[in-house]
């Protein structure tokens, strides 16, 4: 098969992987590691939760799907008509998975023997839909349990409550799996419907890392993929306004101590843009609010927070940019109110710059250490792609971002009125609220 | 991979090893004491307070932003039992010397800091910092008082307090409220006097380059330990004993799913043997459990096993709608006699030996797997290297996991019942 390939280095991370633009619509990473046992294989799709509505070229309308179908096309998409992939990959020895995220669903494999005939496996059952009626409906009484599972899950719960009282439209506020009444929805005509639309090898990427040979791969891959032709497929999301639903929002739920998320409404960004924002905001929300802070430490020292406290990585896509922190306090109200100080006056004083370079200095530290692990180095050049980027871009970005021009994202880009406080807390705790 | 073994005094012992590919130096020291659950809100307490300052270091903030400074460092404790050993260790990870921008001996600063942090608290007058101790005190509260967040970890941690009542697993690790509540800075400082002076310390040092300079610094540093009567200990391997009647707790909770937890317990079994009847049972998704509890009976979207060798527990734990929770246990049961009857496949039973294999393979491909390998073969006493483990997992065969599973005790069958 034809291939358009570039081997893509970065000098920084000491390392390099092989891009092609293979023949079948399919973009293919592969990192060669030599020295090392294992290997992993991820095979993504952009498409999420959130791409509820979309048509393709020479289609009128928007189609509109039920909530919860890209998840629930990810458990089904693992049983063949003759098998399961499980049991195949049994065969392998191979660990795999899949997951389904807002705006992506990946399926994964790693191994440190039999490679090839994962990948086989892994290349097969992603093209392969099989779906009937009396299959869906089996699976409908597995992930209601999985959503009853996370209704329990008190860090879901807020994290989601912060999301549902932040945007007004945006389908991000729904749950990734949907709700018990969404999935009733679902049959197999749909699902079917969802696969064609999404799984075009277009709009897909395989990212590999690990004890592999590029040539084996692309010799896998010109032997199994089905070339495709570009859809033109076409998203569309509800306008969102730049404020917030709410301020606050509250779950009782059987917790022993308050739980919270604060987080804030950025305009969303796309691709470089969005690269340079998520990595400036980490930069930033890292040296004002992480463990070597000033304000952390007081909150620590006044019993208002503890070691369960985080920043929360950008949590951002298209159409949304969220930054959050999260953590325990049995008075969530007063943490809001310290960190929407200290952004406030950070924006129109500076903040302390020795601790900004050593928090940049942290994330270079991040960026050598994930260099060996196969699974973060096949998740970063997957995510890359998924977000129009080349991989290590990032890398370069980061080395890039000044005091500045983090203080100006302060400044022009968090608005500390557009913040949403979401509390789990248990029945009769004060919260200050 | 170059491993080498050093003693460095009564109860000391160093093991290093030089990884070539490593982008990351490792040292982990590890404490290990006799588990006497009064101690536990104390040791804890001072363990916490290990990864929250040193003298050099007072403040979290301090320490914070010296491992910043060296590029993101990290340091983890942890704190927990092997059988009826408490192991307390501080990790520490930094980039390899060779990723430093400015030249910095990454590794030795890291040596130096975890050092610092197990041997050279910020203690005067016989106790800790007033206020770093209360921060640690409350961070112990919090932490006793979150267990009930994560409902399937509460549900097996109070399936496995009734399953073994009465040996140091079935207390509680942080200690109660109360022991917690009563804690001073001086007592916490004499728990920590303690744990230094009756501790066997294993030191585990993993890097891409080797340390002529690693043992002369251990040594110096612990030689100023005074007073040392390390208090051996091998009772890495402590079975719960078999009861005669099985135990059943039911804990109504306003949930909106209910946990199910099945604690079996054995008579000793070789570890490869437990290991494989796991992986058939219920430790991956071509499991027995999975590929019928699951997918064939739509009961759960989880139903898996997991032993605990040291203990030899074996459980099975689930999330299932209180209305099929009896139906639930009925059918993991079944699935157990099923494997005492021969019910499975030689293809199964093969298909179960690949991803322990496959994991064994793996070990080289990461430092913290390294030092776990490194850990186990001293906890068990046995020196197999990975690939004798994986002949002796070859060597397991299906009558021994008939005969396995039928040596699995139904001891402790614990239920959160959600209610609305």
């Amino acid at each position: 098969m034809n291939r358009n390939s570039e081997i893509i280095r970065s000098e920084t991370a000491d390392t390099q992987c092989l891009h092609v633009q293979h023949e079948s619509g399919l973009n293919i990473y592969i990192m060669e590691m030599p020295g090392y046992h294992s290997a992993f294989a991820m095979f993504g799709t952009k498409y999420g939760s959130i791409n509820t509505r979309f048509r393709l070229k020479g289609e009128d309308t928007y189609a509109e799907v039920p909530e919860g179908i890209a998840h629930f096309l990810e458990h089904k998409l693992f049983e063949n008509e003759d098998c399961d992939a499980f049991a195949q990959y049994a065969r392998t020895g191979a660990n795999a998975n899949a997951f389904t995220t807002f705006d992506k669903t990946v399926y994964l494999f790693g191994c440190s023997q039999n490679f090839a005939p994962s990948l086989e496996i892994l290349l097969n059952f992603v093209q392969s839909p099989y779906f009937t009626q009396e299959t869906v409906d089996k699976e409908q009484g597995i992930i209601a349990q999985e959503i009853r599972m996370n209704y329990d899950e008190a860090n879901w719960m807020v994290f989601f409550g912060m999301l549902r009282s932040m945007y007004h439209n945006h389908p991000v506020r729904i749950d990734i799996a949907g709700t018990e009444e969404s999935i009733r929805r679902i049959d197999a005509d749909l699902l079917y419907r969802c696969y064609h639309t999404f799984y075009n090898l277009h709009n897909m990427v395989l990212s590999i890392a690990g004890n592999v040979k590029a040539d084996e791969v692309l010799e896998i891959c010109d032997r199994l993929l089905r070339p495709c032709e570009d859809q033109g497929l076409e998203e569309l999301y509800a306008d969102e306004p730049d404020t917030v639903v709410q301020h606050y929002t509250e779950t009782i739920m059987a917790v022993g101590t308050p739980l919270f998320s604060l987080g804030f409404k950025l305009r969303p960004k796309k691709s470089r843009e969005l690269l340079r924002a998520e990595l400036t905001s980490t930069l930033l929300m890292e040296t004002l609010l992480g463990p070597s802070s000033g304000l952390y430490n007081d909150l620590v020292r006044e019993g208002l927070l503890n070691s369960e406290f985080e920043v929360d990585g950008p949590f951002s896509g298209d159409g949304y940019f969220t930054l959050s922190c999260s953590g325990e306090s049995a008075d969530p109200a007063a943490v809001r109110d310290r960190i929407l100080k200290a952004l406030q006056t950070a924006g129109r004083e500076g903040f302390d710059r020795e601790n900004f370079e050593r928090i940049r200095r942290v994330h270079y530290g991040t960026k050598v250490r994930s260099g060996a692990n196969m699974e973060a180095n096949a998740s970063a050049m997957l995510n890359a792609w998924m977000n129009g980027l080349k991989p290590f871009e990032d890398i370069e970005v980061l080395a890039e971002i000044t005091y500045e021009e983090a203080l100006q994202f302060l400044r022009e880009e968090i608005d500390t009125e557009q913040y949403v406080l979401s509390v789990v807390r248990p029945e009769g705790a004060e919260t200050g609220c | 991979m170059k491993e080498t073994t050093q003693t460095l005094g009564e109860g000391i012992e160093l093991v290093s090893v030089c990884n070539p590919k490593a982008r990351t130096s490792l040292l982990s020291i590890t404490l290990l004491l006799p588990a006497v659950p009064e101690q536990f809100a104390a040791y804890d307490c001072a363990a916490g307070l290990l990864s929250a300052g040193c003298r050099k270091y007072p403040s979290l903030a301090a320490l914070s932003q010296k491992e910043d400074a060296l590029y993101g460092a990290s340091l983890s404790g942890s704190f927990g039992l092997a059988g009826d050993v408490l192991q307390i260790s501080l990790t520490g990870s930094v980039i390899a010397d060779r990723f430093a921008l400015e030249g910095e001996p990454l590794s030795e600063e890291l040596v130096q800091l975890v050092l610092d942090c197990v041997l050279d608290q910020n203690i005067r007058d016989g106790a800790f910092d007033e206020e770093a101790f209360r921060i640690e005190q409350r961070e112990q509260l919090a932490a006793i008082d979150a267990e009930i967040n994560d409902k399937r970890g509460y549900a097996i941690r109070k399936a496995r307090q009734a399953a073994c009542a009465g040996e140091p697993c079935a207390s509680p690790m942080h200690g109660t409220r109360a022991e917690a509540e009563a804690l001073t800075a001086s007592a916490v400082c004499e728990a920590y006097r303690e744990m230094l002076r009756k501790a066997v310390f294993r030191i585990y040092y993993i890097s891409p380059t080797e340390a002529p300079w690693l043992a002369g610094k251990l040594t110096e540093a612990f030689s100023a330990l005074e007073g040392r009567e390390p208090e051996f200990t091998q009772a890495f391997h402590a079975p719960s004993p078999i009861r005669e009647t099985c135990r059943e707790i039911n804990e109504p909770m306003p949930v909106t799913q209910s946990k199910l937890v099945m604690v079996f317990k054995y008579a000793d079994l070789p570890i490869e043997t437990v290991q494989l009847l796991h992986a058939l049972v219920g430790g991956s998704p071509s499991s027995l459990l999975f590929a019928n509890v699951r997918e064939k009976m739509h009961l759960c979207y989880y139903c898996v096993s997991h032993p605990i060798y040291t203990k030899n527990l074996f459980f099975v734990d689930s999330g299932v709608s209180a209305a099929n929770a009896q139906r639930t246990r009925e059918a993991i049961l079944a699935q157990i006699d099923a494997v005492c009857r021969g019910e499975f496949s030689d293809e199964m039973l093969e298909n179960a030996r690949k991803p322990i294999i496959d994991y064994l393979y793996s070990i080289g491909d990461s430092n913290f797997s390294i030092m776990q390998e490194l850990h186990d073969r001293y906890k068990w006493n046995d020196p197999a290297t990975p690939e004798e483990r994986i002949e002796r997992l070859r060597a397991v065969t299906r009558d021994e996991i008939i005969a396995a599973a039928k040596a699995l005790r139904l001891d402790t069958v614990y239920l959160m019942e959600e209610q609305a």
